[in-house]
């Protein structure tokens, strides 16, 4: 009884807590917990328009995924998009760090301003400038490479350039995040540190791999695991430019999800797709748990 | 601190209300509840009558855009505003609430599918036949027989009627249909002095290897002119290639009585590696594949592309960016699809119909109400406007509609004489067809790259279609 009235007493006192962040909760579990439990639930069902009359079907649509060519012709491009634009996004965002770190505040706000703000324009609007880009009659690129006798290429409409090019339209956008966050660990470095390196002869190429990489850690840990999230969940870009095409080889499994519920209208089949893809994000979030317990995060 | 606590716990109940508002679900689950409607028709419109005129609302949505215009000027909201206003003052007690609900370039119906999901669909949907016809494949649609007399059913095209029937009902009621000849820029050709290679009046038919040679003379590629284009980034427009089967009768897209695809037969394989040839010789736009029909519309407008098929589109979007002072004006004129050298002229494709579909209702009173003014609006004059309109023709024997716009008359003269022909269905439409289509779709991509085992990609579509098909209900 004592144990009820102090767990009463301490639920009181921290009431105004509770309240405070249960908005954040409420939202959270009708936009977030709601709609997933019902995608689960709804995997086991064929179901059309009329939810209410859907039929129980078990697991035929995951077996029907797993010999669906088009669905693992989706789930491999998805691997293949995280395993080039993820990387891609850390080496160039480290690297242009790295070249602004040194620079002076002024110059730093500008850089980290220019090349944030493409992440603020978002996928549809640098989707369509790319679109003219790519043009195969009138594009830039295209410009650009007949000036050095470079015939023109069909960016969009020949695999695996239409990948390619859904690889640079996106890797323009993700790019401005991991700079700043890059910034921000580097600036937390202490510059003793450095300075023993320094004192004990270390160029600065050893520095930077020895010293500041090693030290960034934890921030190259979260961006990994926040872009490979987001590359996960690719869908505007190819939405915009591909179409999933030519014949599905720059489809993702979030545009998969798209075409099944939305133009198939199939809505049983796309929670399927929708359920696999969380789960592998799932093994990749919880992979990289593993690998924050051994950092200060 | 009281008094906080009770503050911020209201204020969270008020959040949390309101959140939970906006999650639960619609009143109606089911699409085909339709509760009668209730609203009452303006004081203004009709007077009060002795006796209680039942109240009776319909939406009816169709397809487009607020900005929607007709061919030849006008918007389309304007139109259905004047013909809704006399409906209701002829028909007291019956409101029409009207919109025009758009597409996004995936051709799909995102707006519909939503509203049905939340069962909300509209009573009349008027759209393009394939868009109309998935929700038949869901059962949501009304048989709409009733709504035809004897001697409307036998006024209209047989062949085109017949894609709005199942085995047992008519799901929809075509308005009009679209004429798939193609469509050649002259102005480009007699700029090259080349117009002697065009088919000539008065039937405009040339066989494939004119059609060759006039393409391979006005191709230019250094100054940004192309024979032709096709595109295949998505499922709409997707006619504009079948089109072109006109000139293999022997190649039929589907056998309705064996429910089976057959474009893989040898007639077929025949036409399409004629296709390809038009590819291989860099004879169109580049990059078919990343092309959709809104992408291709600017080579046209632009006078970058000589001729295309489905030309009726391109007619209809010439003609308002002339109207709206947005392109330069040039010439064009209406021939048929190549045939082979010593075979019949090619038939004129007649198909895209735009159809009146009616989602499930459940008072009788007002499905008879839906079926009034679907009459109303199938009568051989609306529709005809209609079908103008949308740069179509009217598939009703009966229309008087006769055109003083050349590149109208003249598929419609053609129509008479070679008659017509749909590339894809002959009876009815199989259930699955939104799938076909993405399938064809990607299909059509595969068939535009380099070296395309064009055999392979046909086999690969019938074994796709053929499961969709099967798996249907």
């Amino acid at each position: 009884m004592n144990k009820f009235r102090t767990l009463a007493r301490e639920f009181r006192k921290a009431l105004p807590g509770y309240l405070f962040i249960a908005p954040g909760y409420l939202a959270f579990i009708a936009f977030m917990l709601v709609p997933i439990l019902f995608a689960i639930s709804l995997s086991f069902y064929k179901a059309s328009f009329d939810i209410s009359a859907r039929q129980f079907v078990g697991f035929a649509q995951y077996i029907q995924l797993s010999k669906d060519p088009i669905f693992k012709t989706a789930l491999i491009n998805t691997i293949e998009y995280a395993l080039v634009i993820v990387p891609a996004t850390i080496f160039i965002s480290l690297v242009i760090a790295l070249l602004i770190e040194p620079l002076g505040a002024k110059s730093q706000a500008f850089f980290r301003g220019a090349f944030y703000i493409p992440g603020v324009a978002g996928g549809v609007v640098l989707s369509v400038v790319y679109l003219w880009i790519f043009n195969p009659t009138y594009g830039l690129l295209n410009y650009l490479l007949g000036l050095v006798n470079i015939k023109p290429i069909l960016w969009l409409a020949t695999p695996p350039h239409s990948f390619q090019a859904v690889c640079a339209v996106v890797l323009t956008f993700t790019i401005g995040q991991p700079i700043i966050l890059f910034l921000a660990g580097l600036a937390g470095i202490s510059q003793d540190i450095l300075d023993a390196a320094t004192v004990d002869g270390a160029s600065s190429w050893q520095k930077a791999l020895h010293i500041r990489l090693p030290l960034l850690r934890p921030v190259l840990l979260f961006v990994l695991a926040t872009q490979t999230i987001q590359v996960f969940q690719l869908w505007e870009v190819i939405y915009m430019i591909t179409g999933g095409g030519p014949y599905n080889t720059s489809t993702s499994l979030v545009y998969l999800i798209f075409q099944t519920a939305f133009v198939g209208s199939n809505y049983g089949k796309a929670s399927a797709i929708g359920v696999v893809l969380m789960v592998i994000i799932l093994i990749f979030t919880a992979v990289q748990l593993r690998f924050w317990k051994d950092t200060d995060i | 601190m009281a008094k906080k606590s009770v503050f911020l716990f209201v204020t969270v109940l008020v959040i949390a209300s309101t959140l939970l508002a906006a999650c639960q679900p619609a009143a109606t689950a089911v699409p085909t509840a339709v509760p009668p409607a209730a609203t009452a028709v303006p004081s203004t419109a009709v007077p009060p009558a002795a006796t209680a005129v039942p109240q009776i609302t319909i939406n009816y949505w169709a397809f487009g855009t607020e900005g929607s215009t007709m061919t030849g000027g006008g918007l389309w909201s304007d139109w259905y505003a004047n013909i809704f206003k006399q409906y209701q003052l002829d028909h007291p007690g019956v409101t029409i609430d009207f919109a025009l609900k758009g597409y996004d370039a995936s051709g799909s119906t995102l707006v519909v599918d939503t509203a049905v999901a939340a069962g909300t669909p509209p009573d009349i949907y008027f759209d393009t036949k394939f868009r109309v016809k998935k929700y038949q494949d869901a059962h949501l649609l009304e048989d709409l027989t009733p709504a035809l007399t004897a001697a409307d059913i036998a006024a209209y095209d047989p062949a085109v009627l017949a894609g709005s029937k199942s085995a047992t009902m008519m799901w929809s009621i075509p308005a009009d249909g679209g004429y798939w000849n193609m469509i050649v820029n002259t102005s480009l050709f007699e700029k090259a002095g080349l117009s002697n290679l065009l088919p000539q009046a008065p039937d405009y038919t040339w066989t494939t290897d004119q059609f060759m040679t006039a393409c391979k003379a006005i191709n230019d590629p250094a100054n940004n002119v192309y024979c032709t284009a096709f595109f295949a980034g998505s499922t709409s427009m997707d006619s504009a290639t079948n089109g072109w089967l006109a000139g293999w009768p022997d190649c039929k897209f589907f056998d309705a009585a064996a429910i089976h695809y057959t474009v893989n037969s040898p007639a077929c394989l025949e036409a399409f590696t004629f296709l390809h040839s038009i590819y291989e010789q860099g004879l169109m736009v580049p990059g078919a594949a990343g092309l959709i029909d809104d992408t291709t519309d600017p080579y046209w407008l632009g006078q970058q592309v000589a001729m295309l098929d489905q030309g009726n589109w391109y007619d209809s979007i010439t003609k308002s960016g002339v109207a709206a002072n947005t392109i330069q004006a040039f010439n064009y004129i209406f021939v048929q699809v190549p045939n082979k050298p010593g075979a019949p002229a090619s038939p004129v494709g007649m198909s895209n119909p735009d159809v009146w579909g009616v989602f499930k209702q459940t008072d009788p009173a007002k499905l008879q109400a839906i079926y009034d003014l679907i009459q109303y609006m199938q009568a051989p004059d609306i529709a005809t406007q209609i079908a103008v309109g949308w740069g179509k023709v009217p598939v009703r024997t009966d229309s008087s509609f006769q055109s003083t716009d050349p590149v109208v008359a003249m598929p419609l003269a053609a129509e008479r004489k070679f008659g017509s022909y749909d590339p894809y269905f002959v009876n009815g439409v199989p259930c699955g067809y939104t799938d076909v289509r993405t399938a064809w779709a990607d299909a059509r991509q595969a068939f535009w790259q380099d070296n395309a085992d064009i055999q392979s990609i046909l086999d690969a579509f019938v074994a796709r279609a053929d499961a969709i098909v099967t798996a249907c209900p």
